[in-house]
């Protein structure tokens, strides 16, 4: 095989890339129409392609192992945690001294000094801290993620990279995202090409609602326990501090439940609601599996099922269609804040709205600083018309599931 | 640490309960004690067997024996991760000895260096399951036989390009539990009358401990299935194809003495299909059953394959011998070109 000769510079042998180039060097009767054999191939798999591994946990290590063994060169982790010892049962690059260094810098080290060749680069920071500019860089993105939100949000940064020439689509700006994630004994993976297959937020409806209840329900009106759980959790901690300064709740700890728990209970007893338990206290996980793409369910027997999701027509991230919003003028912002977070197709988690009056951009309300969710809180209960804004008014949507502000065009109804 | 091995412990550790602590959390701590009194021995060690000895040492068994007499090549080196690149030359097994032991110091990883075949039936007999990759047809039925008469729990698994499969015998009475939501029978002094009190229901706070037993065949059976007969025919259509893969893989593998390997793609490939059409034949069905070119699409072995099959291998390992949850009955096959998984029956009914 003529192809093979004159790669020993690389460190690799004669037929090392075998298997891999039965896929790239020819045609078969699975691949895309559009995929060309060529010997090029390979070399853009070893030499070019630059891939991102989001997360360097459970999956994370998995696919750095299958990634570097399958001949990828130029790979980048980010993980902005550190190993924890109940890591250790699964996350297998990871060893007892290792206990405490960020997990992004351990599993490449591993993988560095492991598979010849392949040069890993970490990075121990959360996805956020980086912007276009980073992300641009890569081929491809592959995510082992633990939370939805960074899901979201790493979709929203890809979806604004795309670049449109006269309302087409240029491919060449497509970044591919793999996305993957697991739950005890089930798992799934799918795959996403923003601006043409069907992106997170088009299939987000597959995820149950994560539940978010407004801050003045929380303070001064609970009507369910999970309203008192969440007040403990969110107010009360900070306040208390039960376990020392600066000791955030973690929530795989059964002590920081037990405290959270039984403070719920004497809140709920307050407002005579009934319904707080201790599982209700451990909440739901952060992941949940979604029924898109490969679904690997081994609870009871195995079931994997392929499927294609389809594009959501007026995806709020990825469709370009403007965002309406419609409420009548006596509705009070509380509602319209209710609604971006428990419709199930936009889930936002806290968001922040701005509008822009008497030329002025003024922020309505906003959660995620202290003070200014203080100022701005009494708004909630104001009504539209009483906040000044008006019918075909744009307002701007700032929110952690997503890298840019979501415009909406509020439609006042009579 | 060793003490506690040896007290045949029924307390666990404070290390241990850290460690392991998510996986209890899904599978339980009997399951996890169970799984600490077990030895297992895994044959083989390319790229499938190592995926599995990473499983079953990071889940925590007893003891692992890695048996496997191959040398370690330049190529096999780099097809596996628990072998270092220094390590060429030296047994496949012992190479991989330090990583793999590294990965869970409180399990008891060996490594034997001898043919599986001259083992003798004894050296069996000290493991509660016995896995075997990359072993010949007749010694995996040898040594499945063997196993299943003393109650040793025995998989077989190979990963050829793109294509897996593994398959269990567990015996023919595998006793486990399964865990399941709590019935709560509806009250008869219930004042509501409609249909909804009459329904038993499902409290999902609660669960209970259903005992339930499964019962298998030998490999020699699964693999021998009649396909002449008017029943076996209907039922092809629902056939996973890689079931018929397998026993062209297998007979290779015994006429060559080794797997289909790309340095002789060609030879290969053409004694592949010289076996396909022979072996279809032999059962009385169409060579059309796999398409001319299968050959592409088996040689080597794929990480990514090695690691889905390891995956549900390292998994059925645990529940088996957990004695947890419902085993699957008795092959998986995975197509790593399609993303499928199949788990399907074969032997009597």
């Amino acid at each position: 095989m003529a192809v093979d000769g004159g790669h020993r510079d690389r460190g690799d042998w004669d037929g090392r890339w075998n298997h891999v180039k039965k896929f790239l060097e020819r045609p078969g009767p699975f691949t895309h129409p559009d995929f060309e054999p060529s010997i090029e191939s390979l070399g853009f798999l070893l030499e070019t392609c630059k891939i991102l591994v989001i997360g360097a946990g459970g999956l994370g290590c998995e696919l750095l192992k299958n990634l570097a063994l399958s001949g990828f060169r130029h790979i980048h982790v980010v993980d902005m945690d550190t190993i924890d010892i109940s890591n250790l049962n699964r996350q297998f690059l990871f060893r007892p001294k290792d206990v405490g260094r960020p997990k992004a810098d351990v599993a490449a080290d591993f993988v560095n000094n492991r598979i010849p060749g392949c040069k890993v680069v970490p990075h121990f920071n959360k996805i956020q801290d980086f912007d276009e500019s980073f992300y641009r860089q890569f081929h491809i993105i592959v995510c082992g993620l633990d939370s939805i939100i960074a899901r979201r949000w790493m979709n929203g940064m890809l979806i604004s990279l795309l670049s449109y020439k006269d309302g087409v689509l240029d491919p060449s700006s497509i970044i591919p995202l793999i996305d993957g994630g697991t739950e005890g004994f089930k798992g799934n993976a799918r795959v996403i090409l923003p601006g043409m297959t069907a992106c997170i937020d088009c299939t987000l409806e597959l995820y149950p609602p994560q539940i978010n209840f407004p801050m003045c329900t929380i303070a001064s009106m609970p009507r369910l326990p999970e309203h008192c759980v969440e007040y403990v959790r969110m107010l009360q901690w900070p306040k208390d501090e039960p376990f020392g300064e600066g000791v955030g709740l973690d929530g795989d700890n059964p002590e920081h439940i037990q405290w959270v728990f039984l403070r719920a209970q004497e809140r709920a007893a307050d407002y005579s609601i009934t319904g707080v338990t201790y599982r209700l206290t451990q909440g739901e996980d952060a992941y949940i599996p979604l029924n898109n793409y490969l679904v690997f369910n081994d609870v009871d027997g195995l079931y994997t099922y392929t499927f294609e999701a389809e594009r959501k027509e007026n995806c709020s991230a990825c469709s370009q269609v403007p965002q309406d919003l419609q409420f009548p003028p006596s509705a009070k912002l509380q509602e319209v804040l209710e609604y971006l977070t428990e419709n199930a197709s936009l889930q936002m988690k806290s968001p922040a709205i701005t509008a822009t009056l008497e030329g002025k951009n003024k922020t309505l309300y906003l959660q995620t600083v202290a003070s200014i969710e203080e100022r701005t809180r009494p708004n909630l209960c104001k009504t539209l018309k009483e906040l000044g804004l008006s019918d075909g008014q744009e307002l701007a949507v700032a929110d952690i599931t997503t890298p840019q502000t979501v415009l909406f065009k509020l439609k006042l109804t009579s | 640490m060793i003490d506690m091995i040896e007290k045949e412990e029924s307390i666990i550790s404070e290390e241990e309960a850290a460690q392991y602590d998510r996986q209890i959390r899904l599978w339980g701590l009997d399951a996890q004690k169970r799984l600490r009194g077990s030895r297992v021995l895994l044959v083989g060690l390319r790229g499938l067997g190592a995926e599995v000895a990473k499983n079953l040492i990071l889940a925590g068994v007893k003891g692992l024996t890695l048996l496997d007499h191959e040398q370690v090549t330049e190529e096999s080196c780099r097809a596996q991760f628990l072998i270092p690149v220094t390590a060429q030359g030296q047994n496949r097994a012992q190479a991989s000895l330090e990583r793999a032991q590294y990965l869970n110091p409180m399990v008891e990883v060996k490594a034997d260096t001898d043919r599986v075949e001259t083992k003798p039936d004894k050296f069996f007999l000290q493991f509660e399951a016995v896995c075997l990759t990359g072993c010949s047809r007749d010694l995996m039925v040898r040594v499945d036989q063997l196993c299943a008469q003393h109650n040793i729990k025995v998989f077989c698994g190979d990963v050829f390009g793109y294509h897996g499969y593994m398959f269990s015998d567990l015996g023919q009475e595998h006793n486990y539990v399964e865990e399941k939501p709590k019935v709560v029978k509806p009250k008869t002094d219930e004042s509501n009358d409609g249909p909804e009190a009459k329904k038993p229901k499902v409290d999902p706070n609660e669960t209970t401990m259903i005992k339930k037993t499964a019962s298998f065949c030998s490999l020699k059976v699964a693999l021998e299935v009649d396909w002449t007969n008017e029943k076996a025919k209907s039922s092809l259509k629902r056939t996973p194809v890689d079931y018929f893969l397998l026993h062209v893989l297998l007979k290779f593998r015994t006429d060559k003495g080794r797997d289909p390997h790309p340095e002789s793609f060609e030879a290969d490939a053409t004694l592949l299909r010289q076996i396909r059409d022979d072996v279809l034949e032999a059962m009385g069905l169409s060579s059309e059953l796999l398409p001319h070119d299968f050959v592409s699409y088996c040689f080597s072995e794929m990480a990514p394959v090695c690691a889905v099959v390891g995956g549900v291998l390292g998994q059925e390992v645990v529940k088996a011998l957990s004695q947890r949850d419902a085993p699957h009955k008795n092959f998986f096959f995975f197509d790593g070109m399609k993303g499928s998984g199949v788990v399907d029956y074969f032997g009597p009914k």
